[in-house]
């Protein structure tokens, strides 16, 4: 359960952002969270709920994308399946390409 | 909607959108980064020890102290929730340890690491191992400096734990399987949870060993050392 922990940073980037950019009030958050990022989604929205009141993140609509893993072939770019875990063209192991991100992708201030 | 006198006409125009594209953890990474350059300049070789509370972190490292402790000079920083008993058993097994106690947290971050990093002498230390926190999940978010990351799984939890916590495999260099010992004992079914591992990160190395008997530890000290850059 480190959703909380995950929070505090988001909130902590959000506020040095908007005073970076002279803002007063934050309205959107977005989020890319990969699917194997070992972030529940659920938890993180609970949180954001706990911890954002009395922040410049307020009255923010928190916006959370959810990045599925994606496998892929590094010597050819195949992409890779759930039942095979060597590429069939040149058999080097699949790669993860995609599924751990946690990212904030942006923010909107007024 | 206007805000001073409710007509429809839309006069906030004041919003604007900050593309940032930044991590969420970036003061971790970047702390994380600062822990990997300060021990590849000191030559030394950092590992992250991930498993569920019990897999035998500790005793692993206690039977690798005894083992190989006097041919590789190591030092142990480990997590728990509470009391330094880890650290105690770390030491009588000869290696240099200190003891993180997080209260609630439920992984380690760059910065726990940075200051016991800062409390151990690391002047003749060949190879840093982080015990952390006995979690599955919450630890593979973070990033500490280490070189490789290691996930423990042991017999009694059953073969399917790696497709119960995926998330740990991806994210880990290697997998040891640890309590080989109890095969005997137990219905645990090696080949299934290899190829459960193979279906998730295909390639990973995996190695079946034993804190109690010593089985294994050998297989996986020679892996250890082909990874190590030349001294
Ligand atoms: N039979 C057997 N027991 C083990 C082995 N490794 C650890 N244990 C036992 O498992 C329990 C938890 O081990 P510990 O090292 O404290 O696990 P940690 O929480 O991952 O650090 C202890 O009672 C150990 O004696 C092993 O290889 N075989
Ligand atoms: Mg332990
Ligand atoms: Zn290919």
């Amino acid at each position: 359960m480190h959703e909380m922990s995950i929070m505090q940073n988001i909130l902590d980037i959000v506020a040095e952002t908007t005073a970076r950019e002279q803002g007063t009030r934050v309205t959107r958050i977005d989020l890319a969270i990969g699917e194997r990022a070992g972030v529940m989604i659920d938890a993180l929205t609970f949180a954001f709920e706990a911890m954002s009141p009395r922040t410049i993140a307020a009255e923010a609509e928190l916006i959370i994308s959810e990045i599925p893993l994606r496998y892929q072939c590094p010597t050819c770019a195949r992409p890779g399946t759930e039942q095979l875990s060597q590429c069939p063209a040149c058999a080097s192991f699949y790669e993860m390409v995609q599924g751990r991100e946690l990212q904030i992708t942006a923010i909107e201030i007024e | 909607m206007c805000d001073s006198c409710g007509c429809p006409a839309d006069n906030s125009t004041s919003a604007r959108r900050i593309d940032l594209a930044q991590d969420i953890l970036s003061r971790n990474n970047d702390i994380a980064g600062h822990n990997r350059r300060h021990l590849r300049d000191r030559a030394i070789f950092c590992l992250n020890i991930i498993s569920a509370p019990g897999s035998g972190k500790t005793s692993f490292l206690e039977r690798l102290g005894r083992d190989y402790g006097r041919e590789t000079a190591m030092a142990v920083i480990v997590g728990d929730q509470q009391t330094d008993n880890d650290q105690r058993r770390l030491q009588e097994a000869g290696l240099a340890a200190v003891q993180i106690n997080t209260g609630a947290a439920c992984h380690l971050d760059a910065d726990m690491v940075h200051r016991a990093m800062h409390k151990l002498d690391l002047a003749s230390c060949k190879l840093l191992i982080i015990e952390n926190i006995g979690n599955m999940v919450c630890p593979t978010a973070y990033d500490l400096g280490e070189e490789l990351r290691i996930a423990v799984i042991s017999t009694p939890e059953g073969e399917d734990k790696p497709a119960k916590y995926p998330d740990l495999i991806l994210s880990s260099d290697v997998l040891l399987i640890n309590k080989v010992d109890l095969l005997p004992y137990l219905t645990f079914d090696l080949q299934e949870c290899c190829r459960q591992v193979e279906e998730i990160k295909p390639g990973l190395p995996v190695f079946a060993v034993s804190a109690t008997s010593g089985e294994g530890m050998a297989a996986f000290w020679q892996w250890l050392k082909e990874r190590w850059p030349a001294e």
